[in-house]
């Protein structure tokens, strides 16, 4: 350090070092100068692939949530008990949807599947499924479509092709269900004969009995009305 | 390097040639950082202009501007069949460069 210093004192002959500096402390300079524009301009190219994604992404969501968006299932199990036979049979009455397209009809499937897995195996779980969004010009997308316990949909979007860019989007869709049970009863009359002794004498006597045969129909009622479209980890 | 330290262990003068090969070092510094600045202030414009060209793409892809109907497929595979269903959509953009789509309906 004292070298240094003394050297700087010195007025004579390092005129070449001190060029030498000069040209080092120069290049380093420019370097950054030149690298920091670069990497601004390399940002642009990376931002349009973002940009581009994000657009095929949310896209794919708002369509998707236009589809599902207001949805209403009904679904039914009857049980008939007959007094007459004594018997109690119960069965799942077709469901309904409120569109006749295929992706609400699958929705139907999957609540209908969902409500009889919690009926007979008390399923908790999510039943998932995946679909995928096609569209010439922009990339696919692949939408993981899911129905929990409670009947809440829940759609989770993202590129097939990962990328760093990717931009993973979920739509919700929270569930108003409501349940209800009905009861209709209806008669039916039957007539017997029975072979009767009155005072010693063996007669036949008809009666009348009339019989109910009781329906009670258990019907689940759901609807999805307020999407909204977020973030993942948002 | 041994010429550097032997330089800066010498009180003698300069030579003609030495002052001369430190105004053509000095030079080329002035070259090489003035070429650089240069370079990058082009750059910078360059950037520039992309910019001002990305936002006028996602302006036309999000103002739905020159509007093309197009067909959105949806498929899955349900319980072992293949479905599908269609969608009519409204692409806006231009191809090749940023585009939007949106259901014809008109959710948005």
């Amino acid at each position: 350090m004292k070298r240094f210093q003394k050297k700087l004192k010195n007025s004579s002959g390092a005129s070449m070092v001190l060029a030498l500096i000069f040209l080092l402390i120069s290049l380093v300079l420019g370097a950054i100068i030149l690298s920091a524009a670069s990497a601004n301009h390399g940002r642009f190219t990376h931002l349009r692939t973002q940009q581009q994604d994000y657009l095929t992404i949310s896209s794919a969501a708002k369509l998707i949530r236009s589809e599902l968006q207001g949805l209403t299932f009904i679904g039914a199990k009857q049980f008939v008990t007959d007094s007459g036979t004594d018997t109690t049979t119960s069965e799942y009455l077709p469901p309904t949807i409120s569109s006749s397209n295929a992706l609400p009809l699958l929705v139907r499937e999957m609540v209908q599947q969902m409500l009889e897995s919690q009926e007979t195996s008390g399923h908790l779980g999510t039943i998932t499924e995946s679909l995928t969004i096609t569209l010439p010009d922009f990339d696919d997308v692949t939408a993981l479509l899911s129905i929990d316990k409670d009947y809440n949909i829940t759609v989770s979007f993202s590129l097939v092709e990962q990328r760093s860019s990717n931009f993973p989007l979920t739509l919700s869709l929270p569930a108003n269900s409501e349940r209800s049970i009905a009861t209709t009863v209806t008669s039916y009359e039957r007539t017997h004969t029975r072979t009767k002794d009155v005072n010693g004498t063996t007669t036949e006597v008809t009666y009348t009995v009339t019989y109910y045969i009781t329906t009670t129909t258990h019907t689940l009622n759901v609807s999805w009305d307020d999407a909204t479209i977020t973030k993942e980890g948002s | 390097m041994r010429a550097v330290y032997r330089k800066l262990s010498s009180n003698h003068g300069e030579t003609l040639l030495e002052t001369l090969l430190s105004l053509l070092v000095v030079s080329l510094a002035c070259v090489v950082f003035t070429t650089m600045t240069l370079v990058s202030s082009t750059i910078n414009e360059n950037a520039k202009i992309a910019d001002a060209k990305l936002y006028a793409e996602l302006s036309a892809a999000e103002t739905h501007r020159e509007d093309i109907t197009k067909t959105v497929t949806v498929s899955w595979h349900w319980q072992t069949q293949n479905y599908t269903q269609d969608f009519a959509v409204k692409a806006t953009g231009t191809t090749g460069k940023l585009m939007n789509y949106s259901p014809i309906r008109g959710e948005d």
